[in-house]
């Protein structure tokens, strides 16, 4: 069960109030917790438990989050999240501690949200005909947040490393540059989510270092890196795809319109070196377009 | 017979006088501990790749007794408990100071590294930790005074003690 590595982080009464629920609908996806208010779980459908999150319960939980050790997960607080066993990764809202306007430190931890990672094998069989054809095509997967970008990214990394008999897609080297230790799970920078037989995980590094430290010492055929956006992941991105190495990514957005507006999108999607692009939507449904944004299904 | 009392009367006496005298430089060797798993600890964190309860587990091993097994029972703590890293290191400071040979004082500074740990940002920590660092090698400085003031004279006026009152006894 992937909420298991869960259960230990929660304070007792909640963990026993909300283990039966996970168990008896695999389909929840978040776990909300506010200080002195009800218990939340939500996914297609929204639970509201008669279990309150009080105070002591608060500085217990942020005592197991950061191990009794705040000063670990300061850069990960700072992007208001912080990743656990399992890959699960819990959001975190208190009070910002600005220096000099930029946001130093985040104290008050009162909100969290605790987004379960699931593992779903064979989730990207289905897009395989548009994402291989004699080689990996350089796919950028676009969705909201909670649409199962994630998910399917770790999927496709999965299939690229251990190969597919039935698609007579062959094991290719491949690499993942996991910033939020969202696709593999790294604990002590050992997956603990299958992203296949071939797969080098580079854990906890920004991306755009990540990807160039990937290329030059890992010399990957595939490169697989989430949420894609910032100004020096375009030339990280660039110096890959000139390198022929095939790189599967993912970005925040509704449609193939709403990415491009970002300008790094703009930039990478001029270029030509996407050659797909894949609409992800909350239904899980899928819509492949062409390198030029034009629907193919 | 006479004799045999003088002997126990005066080695007591002597036993007595080493032990007391052992107490001054047991308070400057476990202030140095102290120092030293302090500076171990500011390192982990200046770091920033381990928990502060690994950290405490390391220090532990490579920490003679007893103040070794405070960091042990502290880790163990840390490990099994839901209350804060500062509670848990009172706590613990608390249940062992009987073993330690350190005065109220030190204790009291050393509880301070426990002040909100675990609950502060690196720098703070670090800042934290120099300040109770600093502390320490006064209270060291003022134990090695004390040690090489009174630990000889204690042994000495114990055997002598012990003699005069075999004497008296003779």
């Amino acid at each position: 069960m992937s909420y298991q590595t869960i259960l230990p982080y929660l304070p007792e009464p909640i963990s026993s109030a909300v283990a039966p629920l996970l168990n008896k609908d695999p389909a929840i996806e978040e776990i909300r917790l506010r200080t002195g208010k009800k218990i939340e779980l939500s996914g297609p459908k929204q639970y509201l438990l008669d279990v309150y999150f009080s105070e002591v319960e608060r500085a217990s939980f942020v005592n197991k989050v950061t191990k009794h050790s705040f000063y670990r997960l300061e850069e990960q607080l700072k992007r208001g999240y912080v990743t656990i066993e399992g890959g699960h990764r819990i959001g975190i809202a208190g009070q910002a501690v600005l220096k000099e306007g930029i946001i130093a430190s985040m104290t008050n931890l009162s909100f969290f949200n605790i987004r379960i990672a699931k593992e779903k094998k064979e989730a990207a069989t289905p897009l395989l005909p548009y994402l291989y054809k004699d080689g990996w095509n350089s796919t950028l997967l676009i969705g909201p947040p909670r649409s199962g970008k994630t998910t399917l990214l770790r999927d496709i990394a999965r299939i690229a490393g251990t190969g597919s008999v039935k698609e007579k897609i062959p094991p290719l080297k491949t690499s993942v540059v996991d910033e939020r230790s969202e696709i593999a799970g790294c604990l002590h920078g050992v997956p603990q989510l299958d992203v296949g037989t071939r797969t080098d995980v580079l854990d906890a590094c920004p991306k755009s270092e990540g990807m160039m430290m990937m290329i030059r010492s890992m010399s990957p055929d595939v490169l697989v890196v989430d949420e894609i956006g910032r100004t020096e992941d375009a030339y990280a991105l660039t110096e890959a795809l000139n390198a022929g190495i095939a790189v599967v990514a993912t970005v925040h957005a509704r449609t193939f319109e709403e990415a491009i507006r970002r300008p790094v999108i703009r930039l990478i999607r001029e270029s030509g070196l996407f050659t797909r692009y894949i609409e992800v939507n909350r239904r899980r449904s899928y819509t492949i377009l062409d390198d030029q944004g034009q629907a193919v299904i | 017979m006479k004799w045999i009392g003088a002997v126990v009367i005066i080695s007591s006496s002597f036993f007595i006088g080493w032990r007391k005298s052992k107490m001054f430089s047991d308070r400057v060797s476990q202030i140095r501990r102290f120092e030293t798993a302090l500076i171990t600890l500011e390192s982990a964190i200046a770091f920033g790749a381990e928990s502060i309860e690994t950290t405490i587990r390391s220090i532990a091993a490579s920490t003679e007794q007893p103040v070794g097994n405070v960091f042990k029972c502290f880790a163990d703590q840390l490990s099994a408990s839901d209350q804060s890293a500062g509670q848990l290191w009172k706590k613990t400071l608390q249940q062992h100071a009987h073993q330690l040979a350190l005065k109220k004082e030190d204790i009291q500074i050393v509880e301070q590294a426990g002040h909100k740990l675990g609950l502060i940002t690196q720098e703070a920590e670090k800042r934290k930790i120099k300040h109770v660092l600093r502390q320490l090698e006064k209270q060291r400085e003022e134990a090695i005074a004390a040690e090489q003031r009174f630990s000889g004279m204690i042994r000495t006026v114990s055997v002598l003690a012990g003699m005069m009152t075999a004497i008296l006894l003779m």
